[in-house]
């Protein structure tokens, strides 16, 4: 069964958002809801999600973000423990669709009316403007919510004993820099996959892991117009994607 | 236009020939339409087509070594999801003329908008390359062609949603409202929104007869599209990024604006648009209601 989200529509969520910045994370927590009035629901394509539901899913949220230090600001250990059990955690209970997800106002209603009190507390800096990516639907790339949802969809192996075992196999921002590359690389569970078992693998020998990234990511794009990555089994993929990664460590080395 | 430069030898259009896709439903195959108005996430599609390929030709044209393997593949890509995906892939073992049958389903849960299914020739193992001009990766494409195919039909790739303007921030009167996002680069199922106001029976009607509109909900649509249609144009020409040279990814907000314009203004450029616009917009905003044919007997 394939649940519809309910979508909050966009000049509600930018309202809400000027509203709740005014607002303290402790006192987040009464402003939450199940529902709200300015939302809309997809015609067709599966069930619409029912109050039951949301209401699990808050609880989840909730209770990841209390074991992590909430609603006291968290350090960066409690910041990634809180995304390593979130992503998986709402991709398995959502029931959603990828075209579902694609759509950033379901994430708004999510950040902005079912856990504003989280959503809030997990970006919120002292003296740090606060991006408003992270609650509206801009981009689901950076949001709170969907950039997990996301990322454990682009790693998760449905056939695997443990269908998440990889979604901290690199770090946030890593996974971040791949996905941020949406349409030529992040468009594919498999290539998404491969890179991360590959870059995971490789010996940056101390260097600047960001940096080097980065380049890897760069030598890939160079190539994505010649290649057929999606084309490749999974071992064909990782001995294509290791020469790629041994090519920018003795570049940059050099 | 972009011209891409390949740092391997392609084969020649004699290598190759493909036939059309074939949708297999339960009646048999039929030709892959352009659009599929009544499918949903539930529905897989189930697809078909044959490609010959000239072994002896390609080797040589390619230079590929004798150990050198080649496979068919195909991969989709959904607008509506952002994904992408092989299908499957076929591996051409013998020499000579060989056909490769291609049989492939694509998952409805993981598909929507407009569904790109590419086919490919690649190399699936280079071998012992010898020739410098050979390809020598895995995955090397050496022939490929697009069909596009569009799901859910005409009325959603335009997003709408009917909704009672009292709960929104919209004047609780007003029988539309159009939510433009200013990010060229992004997908327009994300950024652009058609607002219907429930209150507004006349124009819920309208809409829901779009198939088939009587006279009174033909002047609606009419108005509705006119209106649409100025906002975006404009919308456009504000933009600064948008020019007559800029290249926008697919189903992008930029190249929506892109045919829009060239639909409306067939020969005209960027350029010149934005230059009535600054001088005469009332020119320009009469301009596009006659490129639109408002309340014209069509």
């Amino acid at each position: 069964m394939d649940l519809l989200y309910p979508r909050l529509l966009p000049a509600n969520a930018r309202m809400i958002h000027a509203e709740l910045e005014q607002v303290s994370v402790s006192d987040l927590g009464g402003h939450y809801n199940l529902e709200h009035v300015a939302t809309v629901f997809t015609a067709t394509g599966g069930d619409r999600v029912s109050k039951r539901v949301l209401g699990d899913l808050r609880t989840e949220l909730v209770t990841a973000a209390r074991e992590n230090g909430f609603p006291h600001p968290p350090s960066v250990q409690q910041r990634l423990s809180f995304d390593s059990r979130v992503g998986p955690a709402l991709h398995s209970l959502m029931d959603m669709v990828p075209s579902e997800a694609a759509a950033g106002d379901i994430w708004a209603f999510m950040a902005l009316v079912l856990a504003p009190d989280v959503a809030y507390w997990r970006f919120r800096r002292p003296d740090e403007k606060f991006d408003s990516d992270h609650v509206l639907g801009s981009d689901v790339t950076r949001h709170v919510f969907a950039r997990l949802w996301w990322r454990a969809h682009l790693l998760h192996d449905p056939a695997a004993g443990q269908p998440y075992a990889s979604f901290d196999v690199v770090g946030g921002a890593a996974f971040d820099q791949i996905f941020a590359r949406r349409r030529a690389l992040g468009a594919s569970p498999v290539l998404v996959k491969a890179i991360v078992r590959v870059w995971a693998s490789v010996d940056t020998h101390g260097g600047n892991e960001r940096r080097l990234l980065q380049d890897f990511l760069m030598r890939l794009l160079r190539l994505a117009p010649f290649v057929a990555f999606e084309s490749l089994t999974p071992s064909q993929l990782d001995i294509e994607l290791q020469r790629v990664a041994r090519d920018t460590i003795s570049a940059v080395r050099t | 236009m972009r011209r891409q430069i390949w740092p391997y030898r392609r084969p020649s259009a004699e290598t190759l020939s493909a036939d059309t896709w074939q949708l297999i439903i339960d009646e048999g195959p039929t030709d892959l339409p352009a659009s599929l108005p009544h499918w949903d996430y539930r529905t897989n599609l189930s697809l078909s087509r044959q490609i010959t390929i000239d072994m002896d030709l390609l080797r040589s044209e390619v230079r590929l070594p004798s150990d050198a393997k080649v496979q068919v593949a195909v991969i989709w890509t959904a607008s509506g999801s952002n994904l992408r995906q092989s299908a499957g892939a076929v591996a051409i073992h013998r020499e000579g003329r060989q056909k490769a049958d291609l049989e492939v389903q694509l998952p409805g849960e993981l598909l929507g908008g407009t569904v790109t299914l590419r086919t490919l020739l690649t190399v699936a193992d280079p071998g012992t390359v010898e020739d410098p001009l050979a390809p020598r990766l895995s995955g090397s494409i050496l022939w490929s062609d697009e069909h596009k195919v569009r799901l859910q039909g005409d009325a959603p790739q335009f997003p709408i949603a009917i909704v009672d303007f009292s709960r929104t921030t919209f004047p609780d009167n007003a029988s539309w409202h159009l939510e433009l996002g200013t990010q060229l680069e992004s997908a327009t199922m994300g950024t652009l929104l058609l607002y219907i106001n429930e209150r507004s029976k006349p124009t819920v009607q309208a809409f829901q007869r779009a198939a088939a509109p009587r006279a009174v909900d033909k002047v609606i649509l009419d108005a509705v599209y006119a209106d649409v249609a100025r906002l975006m144009v404009e919308a456009a020409l504000h933009h600064p990024d948008f020019t007559d040279e800029s290249a926008f990814d697919e189903d992008s907000l930029g190249e929506t604006f892109q045919n829009l314009i060239h639909s409306l203004f067939p020969g005209r450029t960027v350029a010149d648009l934005r230059q009535l616009r600054e001088h005469s917009p009332h020119r320009l905003s009469t301009q596009i209601q006659a490129a639109v044919g408002v309340f014209q007997e069509s």
